[in-house]
């Protein structure tokens, strides 16, 4: 997922969200360790990266609007099939 | 520099749980009518990692609107800025996003930016959230 965003970036934006990448690919490793963000309806999910931010406000969001995400392919979890979701890089 | 309260609160859960008690404490002590008139609501977004990332969240469905406030453990970085929360879906929500460490003076402004959008003025409020580069995912990365 991530490598589909910096594929969207050129060199230099890859390079100004270096940190916020690799912080977003580890909190997602984790998430995907337990069994991913499941928000049944209730609690979407939002995060930001780098933490601490940066000075210039460049960051990547990650989303999670409804169902599960952040599972592994072919887990069918059961949850809901729509699962709207974003990974978007902010300037 | 300012004393960072709850240092550890990434790895020490009583530290963590503090730090959401002085949030939810700063949520508490805004303006009732407001909150109460737009139906605000808190939590908002999942916490379950318990990161900070977010570590208090509220929104209004009415207005949909929202509050995302994230921890760190710098006190020399403040970050404040506007995101359109699920951009281009029926279920948009305009939210105010606040990224500060647990000191006085960020709590100090924090409440500041988070009284006036409660109650619609300043230009936190009049300010357009920024542009974003929105990336379509493959279809085989979204949960079954």
């Amino acid at each position: 997922m991530l490598e589909t965003l910096m594929g969207k970036l050129d060199r230099r934006e890859r390079e100004h969200r270096a940190d916020a990448l690799d912080q977003a690919r580890v909190a997602i490793d984790r998430t995907v360790a337990v069994g991913g963000i499941p928000t049944d309806g209730r609690y979407p999910a939002g995060k930001s990266y780098p933490q601490p931010p940066r000075t210039d406000h460049r960051r990547v969001d990650l989303e999670v609007w409804a169902g599960r995400a952040f599972v592994k392919d072919g887990n069918d979890s059961g949850a809901p099939k729509e699962v709207p979701h974003g990974t978007r890089p902010q300037s | 520099m300012a004393r960072v309260r709850n240092p550890d609160f990434g790895t020490n859960p009583l530290s963590y749980e503090a730090s959401v008690g002085e949030w939810e404490q700063l949520w508490n002590s805004m303006d009732r009518f407001a909150r109460d008139l737009d139906g605000w609501t808190a939590p908002w977004l999942d916490t379950s990692m318990r990161d900070g990332n977010p570590i208090f969240s509220a929104w209004s469905p009415t207005l949909r609107r929202a509050i995302r406030i994230i921890q760190h453990g710098e006190a020399d970085t403040f970050a404040v800025w506007r995101n359109t929360f699920a951009k281009g879906s029926a279920g948009a929500v305009d939210e105010l996003v606040i990224n500060c460490a647990l000191t006085d003076d960020h709590v100090d402004r924090a409440r500041e930016l988070v009284a006036a959008w409660l109650e619609h003025r300043s230009e936190v409020a009049r300010a357009r959230p920024r542009p974003s580069l929105d990336v379509e995912l493959p279809h085989s990365h979204l949960a079954a």
